[in-house]
């Protein structure tokens, strides 16, 4: 999936280059050169301003909304009348410019989505620039005729940009769920909940800056990025302490096997082996958070206790035990006043599939019930006699403790590693 | 405006300065309003009409409380569209329309303080946009020089002007109320939401710029709408996160320390008195975040030691109390991955030391103590002479005083306790009640907390651990 989106882009980059090289030699070189120059030093720039938003989605929002801004620029008195071969090959070229440092200096970029955003923005120019809609040629001529109804040509532009913006969601979600193992439908959902924020505030931009131009020419370049700039600001704050949070959790969940409640890395495990489980099953971005703060601290409530359980495994402790300790424990998320829906799912992680029935029981629940009752069986091991007599035991209990959907899941989680 | 309304809630009654304050800045609110109003009247009303339906509706939709560091209200980018648009009466208007629809459930002077202060600081921005050579009305979008000359450039400064006008008022009445010191309430204010309050003013430029420019009229509203919502947005979630952050570590490290009854609470309260230092002693608003969390873990690593051994009453054996002397250590390693404590952790580790070097785990001595672990361990000391413990009842606060100064030199750092002597004067401190009484206070135990100064030092057994660092 990803060496084929990278191969359209390439492929894309190239016939755009071919026919922006043709057009030169045909004497038709783009007039007002500052104007390209202004809008590669923009993107070059905002590429290179890149930022981690939340869920892990490697981001260049400055960039983005420059490029697009590129591509919506109208004519204008002419000064701005390069085709979307142009478009294609400034925005490829800073692009690649602003990138650069990141990949000299090893850190991390996402390539694929570098590569999908200039496959989307290339298909706006070519829609806005190269594809002829009537008489007087592409949108971005007939728009010019519309000088009493400004209003409209935004609304165009706002259309158009929701088209690509899909199309980019769609290209980004089929990529992540290929990367991930999981759902499309499920990651499309996720991509789409997040686009709404982070792409509209983009996508706005970029046309602001496209019927700005108007009034202010190319000041209005830098002076609508820099609020963009601090939205940026703000998003980065934000998945900053979201991962601080993730860490919070990480380590205060180790807090049971430093005190010698539970043996060394297990809630990690089963938060691992619960994660992949739930992408599997396709939870959505938010119940996978959920999920995943709940496994780290489902064993939270053995610190109630007087004595440690040997070995720290709750599955060798008696049913009534075993709930009292998830209750305890789920006592202590819902303290935080903020993790309600994480203490249900530890809270009933004791609960048996067949007694409670698959309503009451959140899938969360039931997927953390399989993953510690593996672990607690099979523990740090990476040996394949004890992994499949861990297996079956569970096995055994399908249909009666465990929820056999579940069960399935972790089999083929189990497969892939 | 981001520090639009005042965050401190109600002032206080007593304060007869408050109220003198207040009405100052009402009465040049009203004289302000008055003058403007007669020198510059309105000539269009249609951006007026528009823009104050904005922010009535952007003030409706403001669900959320958000700490005042990051709220992001657009009220001041619509009065600057508005003072582009049709002069600086308009952006009054505009600022005031709000206020006739959220009649929120406040006690008036709060409210008339709110009103008046809008007022001014909206009062100051025109005029100081028609000092700079702001020019307003129809027909600013001919060139770009000259939108940057009569429009970009003035507005800014009036953006800033108007920033520095609210900074300056609200910290007037807060440093009155709270008896802080004006110039630290203004610089925190200033440092939490300055440069936000500067930079979305920008949008203020973009949408009178569109409407009028770019000719899209009120769609221009719709469009600049888009991203600032995404910012109020994000600014939210963040917020949110942050609070849960907070609060999740403080409900884990109350379960962590649910297993000895006697500390309950003393982590949260070790991180207050640690925070009240740090104020006196003017620790950056950063650094003293950090300080709190090192409060807040400070006692983590105490989850390793038999609770057999916590609780005894009577002497310890040297295996016993070096059990005891490794909590620092035990506590650093639970908490190391979490790569934002940064500085806490060596506050974490060494807040057992002592100035005379004979603490531990490492036996620093003077300013090679960390300088938080010095804070948290006159903190820590302090809040475990002023709760119940098994052995003892509750000292109150100036015995504690006392005990503290008395080992100022060997244990304590005198910078510090003397920050808590004046931090105390300040804020009174709640010393703790145990829920439960204590049903039996031990006679004649000559064994102590080991948090409590009194206690006999000793040497540790175990060979020191290595630091951070």
């Amino acid at each position: 999936m990803s060496a084929l989106v990278t191969a359209v882009a390439v492929l894309g980059v190239i016939t755009a280059l071919t026919t922006s090289v043709t057009a030169i030699q045909r004497g038709q070189t783009p007039h007002h050169l500052e104007v390209v120059a202004a809008f590669f030093v923009a993107i070059a720039v905002g590429e290179c301003l890149r930022v981690w938003l939340p869920g892990g989605r490697d981001a260049a929002p400055i960039g983005t909304a420059a490029a697009l801004a590129f591509a919506l620029l109208p004519h204008q008195g002419g000064w701005s009348t390069y085709g979307s071969g142009t478009v294609i090959v400034v925005v490829t070229a800073a692009t690649l410019v602003g990138v650069s440092p990141h990949l000299l200096s090893g850190r991390f970029v996402d390539r694929d989505g570098v590569a999908h955003r200039l496959i989307t923005t290339g298909v706006l120019a070519v829609l806005f620039r190269s594809v002829p809609v009537g008489p007087q040629g592409p949108l971005s001529a007939v728009v010019e005729a519309w000088t009493r109804n400004r209003w409209a040509v935004a609304l165009v532009m706002v259309g158009l940009v929701a088209l690509t913006m899909l199309l980019d969601t769609a290209l980004a979600s089929a990529l992540r769920s290929a990367r991930d193992r999981s759902r499309l439908r499920s990651v499309l959902r996720d991509e789409l909940r997040s686009i709404v924020g982070m792409g509209s505030a983009i996508g706005s931009t970029g046309i602001l800056i496209a019927l700005a131009t108007r009034p202010m020419h190319l000041v209005a370049l830098p002076v609508f990025l820099a609020p963009l700039m601090l939205t940026q600001f703000a998003f980065r704050r934000f998945a900053t302490v979201r991962e601080t949070y993730n860490q919070t959790i990480r380590s205060l969940s180790r807090v049971t096997e430093l005190g010698g409640y539970t043996e060394t890395g297990h809630s990690v495990r089963v938060a691992e082996l619960a994660l992949a489980m739930g992408r599997d099953l396709g939870l959505s971005e938010r119940d996978l958070r959920d999920l995943e703060y709940a496994a780290l601290l489902h064993d939270i409530g053995q610190l109630s206790l007087a004595e440690p359980i040997p070995g720290g495994a709750t599955l060798m402790a008696a049913p009534g035990e075993q709930r009292r300790i998830a209750g305890l424990g789920a006592e202590v998320v819902r303290q935080a006043g903020v993790l309600d829906a994480v203490a249900t799912i530890v809270e009933l992680q004791t609960a048996s599939y067949r007694r409670e029935g698959e309503d009451d029981v959140p899938l969360a629940s039931r997927i953390i019930k399989v993953a510690n009752a593996y672990d607690d069986l099979v523990g740090d091991t990476l040996e394949g006699g004890r992994r499949s007599a861990g297996l079956e035991r569970i096995g055994l209990g399908l249909a009666r403790e465990y929820d056999p959907r579940v069960v399935a899941s972790l089999s083929r989680v189990l497969a892939q590693v | 405006m981001i520090w639009d309304d005042w965050m401190g809630g109600e002032l206080s009654i007593e304060s007869r300065r408050v109220h003198v304050f207040v009405s100052v800045v009402a009465l040049v609110a009203i004289v302000g309003t008055v003058v403007a109003a007669r020198n510059w009247p309105v000539q269009r009303w249609l951006p007026v009409l528009a823009l104050s339906a904005l922010c009535v509706i952007g003030d409706q939709w403001r669900v959320r409380r958000l700490p005042n560091d990051t709220d992001l209200s657009f009220n001041a980018i619509v009065q600057l569209a508005a003072l582009v648009l049709a002069g600086p009466v308009a952006a009054l208007v505009v600022a005031a329309s709000p206020a006739l629809f959220a009649l929120r459930n406040r006690r008036l002077i709060t409210q008339v303080f709110n009103v008046a202060m809008m007022a001014v600081v909206t009062l100051v921005a025109g005029t100081s946009y028609y000092v700079f050579g702001g020019a307003w009305g129809q027909g600013q979008g001919s060139s770009s020089t000259l939108i940057l000359l009569h429009v970009a450039v003035p507005l800014m400064l009036a953006n800033s002007a108007q920033c520095l006008a609210n900074a300056a008022l609200l910290a007037g009445v807060i440093s009155l109320d709270q008896k802080v010191p004006y110039r630290e309430v203004i610089v925190g204010i200033l440092r939490s939401g300055g440069v936000a309050y500067v930079g979305y003013g920008i949008f203020g430029l973009l949408l009178a710029v569109l409407w009028d420019g770019a000719e899209i009229g009120a769609l221009s509203a719709v469009l600049v709408l888009a991203p600032l919502f995404v910012a109020r947005w994000a600014f939210a979630q963040y917020a949110e996160e942050h609070a849960a952050h907070d609060r999740t570590v403080a409900a884990l490290v109350r379960a962590v320390e649910a297993k000895d009854f006697y500390t309950r609470g003393h982590s949260e309260r070790v991180a207050k008195a640690s925070v009240l230092i740090a104020r006196v002693v003017g620790l950056s608003q950063q650094r003293t975040s950090t300080l709190h969390f090192a409060g807040m873990l400070h006692d983590v690593g105490k989850l390793a030691v038999p609770t057999r051994v916590l609780q005894k009453t009577g002497a310890l054996s040297d295996e016993e109390f070096a059990a005891i002397a490794r909590h620092p250590v035990r506590g650093l390693e639970m908490v190391r991955e979490m790569e934002f404590l940064g500085e806490a952790f060596k506050g974490i580790l060494h807040h057992h030391e002592r100035l005379d070097g004979r603490g531990y785990p490492m036996g620093l001595s003077g300013t090679s103590i960390p300088e938080f672990a010095r804070i948290i361990s006159v903190a820590d000391a302090f809040d475990s002479m002023t709760s119940t413990r098994s052995y003892r009842q509750a000292r109150d606060v100036e015995q504690a005083l006392v005990e503290l100064d008395r080992c100022v030199g060997t244990q304590f750092d005198p910078t510090y306790v003397d920050a808590l002597h004046t931090a105390l004067e300040r804020t009174a401190w709640q010393p703790t009640t145990t829920v439960d009484p204590v049903a039996a206070v031990v006679e004649g135990v000559d064994e102590l907390d080991h948090d409590d100064p009194r206690a006999p030092i000793r040497r540790q057994v175990a060979t020191p651990h290595r630091g951070v660092g």
